[in-house]
């Protein structure tokens, strides 16, 4: 008897958001809408799966999932089964994800096995569904939360598979690499990947790159990967379903979310020395660049300054014009519908304005720690009768450690 | 002045009406900007610009006369929309500019800063080829009409990145910050500081750094086969403990090969995924030379291969001091002075403001 999708089944349970899940589920239901109306069993319970992967991410818990332990089979099997080149060559990284080739597979299993197998591979692949549409409907803090914490999850059953099963999920995620002793990686999905990887070691600069290529040892790929997922799964897969378990969610992810905290009265001695630096040489007359002076009044306005504030401040500079200094904070500030923010530290040390190695990535988190330290010190002061107290609710800067962490 | 300008616009006209401008590929998807001469010396720039036909924008040239003409580096779905927001942003083809004002080396003529920015762009072309396996047919050189000379880079690949992956473009060719680690830009460092030190040990010129005797010594001493080969191997470490004087010769030279190895180009242009750029073939209106495509660098001289104007003499009255060679002549005239000159460098001229029209 046939046992369509038998080879990818494991897969699809483990991996569910390789693209071979779409024609799978696409042979299984016909279409998405059938998924979310459905009130089988099974179905129901792959939805609540899905509901409480991304109630885990919210409640920072771990969630376990089921999958078959068994490997992608299409790598130790011999039958000449389907005229693809992909699969023949066994360079399973050349597939279209078409599913052609495992709608007909000639491979057989006992008929119980195939049966837990396929049960599986569509109730993890209708949760992982469900959970992308749920959390695209809740803050986008939550489907970022979510992102990390998955592509972690996965990244972690994916260190431990063989080459073949890496090399296919690296090019299901478009990202161009050659496999040898080291897999080499073309330097544009390097880049994709790494550009938000907050390390040096992850630098262009900092990389052998010939021909376009860079090489990654083992550990260096697999983490260019995890990147990689938590881009994909960050992406919104807005649809019109599952609206109840949103706004559940939704409640309970309010209560989570910590209050942004203002950065109460502005503070010069806090500020990091590019943007003491930037005040200062406005303030003396040194001519400072364009990339500069964006920087500065983003950073004012972001740390709460208005535009008359910013204006008074920059008016000792010899040049200062105070029509044109009106117009430039006012673009900045949002005039014209975007309103920017302070650069960060990668994008202050590209155009030379950055000045000291102060071991945050972002001036405002720079300004944040530093004003909290003072807070926190003179609250200190003030309580050293009351004993000792609990540390205050909320790390909640961008960097959510002690400058030097990051 | 009102002279000069009808003069600027009669010729740039009759240089846009006998000319067919190259439109840009996917011009359709484009944003272009002009800024018409009619309003200069103020610049006032018209943009969201966009065209569905080479007639009309033709037409539109016609009607303006820009002295500059940009479009964008970014392909969008609604280039002619008013907001950045709303353009929908598709790619970007990657782009570098250099320009002798940028770059470390100062110089006193336009001639010897042109011929700087073009040593500069052949080390950008080699650097792209072999470390980011650009071809060669997918780039453009353009000289710029001004100071200097701009590369479109035509890949599908480097065109869908964003601003931050473009930045790690930038920083790796300004070699910003390196670590010391096995890296092409570090090890290419290393490589130039110990040929620097050999030199300078040749030369006899420790001296200059503030050594003491037993420091020289002990640093020829150093510089056997071993430690040559870990240093340009990226060990920089094993000079550490010869001495602070020692140390600091060595950052010394560190910062001197990597502001030798860099290539110094402008950093914003490339990293903005929204630039505006001048149009290959449109006129440079500070200077009335043509925005030229060069296919050999080697052999291109701007001042002579980017010129469009004839050499009909024409009356015009400096107003500072002129020292130039172009079109492979030597030009020397003093400031106030009422001269007859070919139309090309009056064009030159007018457009610089270093003279005006008529006598």
């Amino acid at each position: 008897m046939a046992q369509p999708y038998l080879p990818v089944l494991p897969l699809i349970a483990k991996y569910p958001f390789v693209s071979l899940t779409a024609p799978f589920l696409q042979y299984e239901y016909g279409n998405i809408d059938s998924i979310f109306s459905s009130e089988k069993e099974l179905d129901v319970e792959a939805k609540k799966l899905g509901k409480e992967i991304v109630g885990a991410v919210i409640d920072g818990m771990r969630v376990e999932v089921r999958y078959p332990q068994a490997s992608f089979m299409c790598t130790s099997c011999d039958e000449k089964c389907f005229e693809c080149e992909a699969i023949l060559a066994k360079n399973f990284y050349l597939c279209s994800a078409c599913g052609k080739c495992f709608e007909s597979c000639v491979h057989e299993v006992s008929e119980e096995i195939y049966r837990n197998w396929r049960m599986l591979a569509r109730r993890n692949a209708v949760a992982y569904i469900s959970s992308r549409v749920i959390v695209s409907q809740l803050e986008p803090w939550v489907r970022r939360k979510y992102a990390v914490r998955e592509a972690d999850r996965y990244s972690e059953l994916i260190r431990e598979e063989e080459e073949g099963v890496i090399k296919l999920i690296s090019a299901d995620l478009g990202v161009r690499a050659n496999f040898g002793r080291s897999v080499r990686v073309h330097v544009t999905s390097y880049l994709r990947c790494a550009a938000r990887i907050k390390s040096d070691n992850w630098r262009l600069v900092n990389r052998k790159l010939e021909k376009g290529w860079i090489e990654l040892d083992r550990d260096d790929f697999l983490r260019l990967l995890k990147e990689k997922l938590r881009e994909k799964l960050e992406e919104p897969l807005e649809y019109d379903a599952l609206k109840e378990c949103a706004s559940e969610l939704s409640a309970r992810a309010a209560m989570q979310k910590r209050e942004v905290k203002d950065l109460g009265e502005v503070d010069v001695s806090c500020f990091p020395p590019c943007m003491k630096k930037i005040l200062s040489d406005l303030q003396h007359g040194v001519n400072v660049p364009h990339t500069a002076r964006f920087a500065i009044t983003s950073f004012l306005l972001n740390i709460g300054l208005n535009t008359n504030e910013i204006i008074t401040l920059f008016s000792s500079a010899p040049d200062f014009d105070e029509e044109k200094t009106r117009y430039q904070v006012e673009h900045i500030a949002g005039a014209k519908g975007t309103e920017y923010s302070c650069p960060a530290c990668d994008t202050m040390r590209t155009y030379h304005n950055c000045y000291a190695e102060c071991r945050v990535s972002h001036p405002i988190s720079y300004y944040e720690i530093c004003k909290r330290r003072k807070e926190e010190k003179s609250k200190g002061e003030r309580s050293k009768n009351e004993g000792r107290r609990g540390k205050s609710e909320g790390e909640r800067g961008r960097d959510k450690a002690n400058p030097g962490d990051s | 002045m009102e002279r000069t300008r009808i003069y600027l616009m009669r010729k740039f006209s009759e240089y846009y009406a006998n000319t067919k401008l190259e439109m840009p590929r996917e011009f359709r998807r484009r944003e272009f900007a002009f800024v018409p001469l009619e309003n200069l010396p103020s610049f006032v720039m018209h943009r969201h610009i966009a065209f569905e036909s080479e007639e009309q924008f033709k037409a539109y040239i016609l009607n303006t006369i820009p002295a500059h003409i940009y479009y964008s580096s970014a392909y969008y779905q609604h280039p002619d929309a008013d907001r950045m927001d709303d353009k929908s942003w598709m790619r970007a083809d990657l782009i570098f500019d250099i320009d002798a004002d940028h770059l470390p080396v100062k110089t006193r003529t336009i001639e010897s800063a042109l011929k700087v920015a073009k040593k500069e762009i052949s080390r950008l072309v080699k650097i792209l080829q072999e470390d980011f396996g650009i071809g060669r047919k997918d780039m453009q050189i353009v000289f710029s009409g001004g100071r200097g000379y701009h590369l479109h880079v035509y890949s599908e690949d480097f065109a869908l990145l964003g601003s931050p992956e473009r930045r790690e473009i930038v920083d790796y060719l300004l070699i910003n910050k390196p670590l010391n680690a096995e890296s092409t830009q570090w090890l290419r460092t290393c490589r130039c500081v110990v040929k620097s030190l050999i030199m300078e040990v040749k030369r006899d010129n420790l001296e200059k750094y503030r050594l003491t005797e037993k420091q020289r010594e002990r640093l020829i001493q150093m510089l056997n086969k071993e430690t040559v080969r870990k240093a340009a191997g990226g060990d920089l470490g094993i000079f550490k403990g010869v001495g602070k004087r020692v140390e600091s010769m060595i950052n010394t030279l560190v910062e001197r090969c990597k502001t030798k190895l860099a290539v110094h180009i402008d950093a914003p242009v490339t990293a903005d995924t929204k630039r505006l750029i001048r149009l290959p073939g449109s006129l440079h209106g500070k200077t009335g030379l043509k925005v030229t495509p060069v296919d050999e660098l080697e052999n291109f001289d701007p001042l002579t291969d980017a010129i469009v104007f004839g050499d009909e003499k024409v009356k015009v009255r400096t107003l500072s001091k002129v020292r130039i060679r172009m079109a492979g002549e030597d030009v020397r005239i003093p400031a106030g002075e009422k001269v007859l000159v070919p139309e090309y460098l009056a064009v030159f001229l007018l457009c610089r403001g270093m003279a005006l029209y008529g006598h």
